[in-house]
């Protein structure tokens, strides 16, 4: 059984900007999907990873999206391998309208942080929702 | 999943709206990917697994995405058809909901398909099925037994009430219970009660 280490990205600041995001903009019914999901990702080993839930951000290398749409609300949060085996980091939430991310540049920021985070581990740590 | 893990999940479920939520994401994010797990085990693609199931490819895709949300349980039904699995829908307890799906790991969402079950079947058809009595049932025989223990004696409740008893191997055991706690005489009815037993039985 796969056990992953989730774990959220900080500002610079030591903000957890992964669960500001997940307290105060996700309703109830989209916290229950993500945590279902999340649990779902822990148990299982990468490769089998269902691809509708997770898979690579096409042009942005080591960038995986994780999609759950509730409500018609596609949320695209985006995420990370970590810095050791065994985890990945959730880096930015975004979602998608119209086809495009919002924010627009979720992806750019998306790879700022995931060089952060791999270059200084103070700026990730695991994620209890 | 952890104690923590499970102790804050279960500080999320003293909220009704969460709890609703949660029931509703365990069918409809949980089914479709055992559904998808369960096909890429059984080594088959989509299309394969349609024509098993007498539907089209679109309908198995759609019961695959957990972002569909609007799984029919006649879908649900073709899909156990073509995969020869057994499909459970019930109402249950909160416990039961979250032990059942306690591990998501693609090898505890295997599912064994009704032929490699042979020796499981062959255990299950040796096994005597003692259904256990309602409540209700449980407490009119404890009832009519009131009368009948003082009378009884020494003898097993089994003998005084005939061949009906061989239905009953879990209710004697409170009935030879109340034998042996109580004594005493005064009821001249027992034929009576022994006849409304058996029909309560």
């Amino acid at each position: 059984m796969a056990s992953w280490v989730v774990k959220c990205y900080l500002a610079e600041n030591g903000k957890d900007v992964i669960d500001e995001w997940y307290q105060n903009e996700l309703a109830i019914d989209e916290q229950a999907k993500f945590d279902q999901i999340l649990e779902y990702m822990t148990d299982t080993p990468h490769h089998q990873w269902h691809s509708k839930i997770v898979k690579a951000l096409k042009g942005y290398e080591g960038i995986l999206e994780i999609r759950f749409k509730v409500r018609n609300r596609l949320h695209r949060p985006l995420i990370c391998f970590g810095r050791e085996r065994g985890e990945f980091t959730i880096l930015m939430p975004a979602r998608e309208q119209g086809d495009e991310f919002i924010p627009k540049n979720a992806p750019e920021i998306a790879v700022i942080r995931r060089k952060e985070i791999l270059s200084d581990k103070e700026r990730s740590r695991e994620c209890f929702f | 999943m952890s104690v923590s893990s499970k102790a804050r999940l279960l500080r999320k479920l003293q909220d009704k709206a969460y709890r609703d939520a949660f029931v509703n994401e365990r069918v409809k994010t949980l089914v479709p990917i055992q559904i998808n797990t369960l096909r890429k085990q059984k080594r088959k693609s989509q299309k394969e697994l349609a024509k098993l199931a007498n539907t089209k490819q679109s309908a198995i895709s759609r019961a695959e995405n957990p972002n569909y949300g609007n799984l029919s349980i006649n879908t649900l039904l073709d899909i156990a058809h073509g995969l020869d699995v057994g499909l459970l829908i019930k109402f249950a307890p909160f416990t039961r909901l979250l032990t059942e799906f306690e591990d998501l790991a693609p090898e505890a969402l295997f599912v064994k398909d009704f032929e490699s079950e042979e020796k499981e079947l062959d255990a299950w058809s040796l096994t005597e099925n003692v259904v256990p009595p309602s409540p209700q049932a449980e407490n009119s025989i404890l009832q009519i037994s009131d009368g009948l223990k003082a009378k009884i004696g020494g003898q097993p409740m089994a003998e005084q009430v005939g061949s009906s008893a061989s239905y009953l191997p879990n209710n004697l055991r409170s009935m030879t219970k109340i034998r042996e706690q109580t004594a005493a005489s005064g009821d001249k009815d027992i034929p009576k009660r022994l006849e409304l037993m058996r029909k309560v039985i």
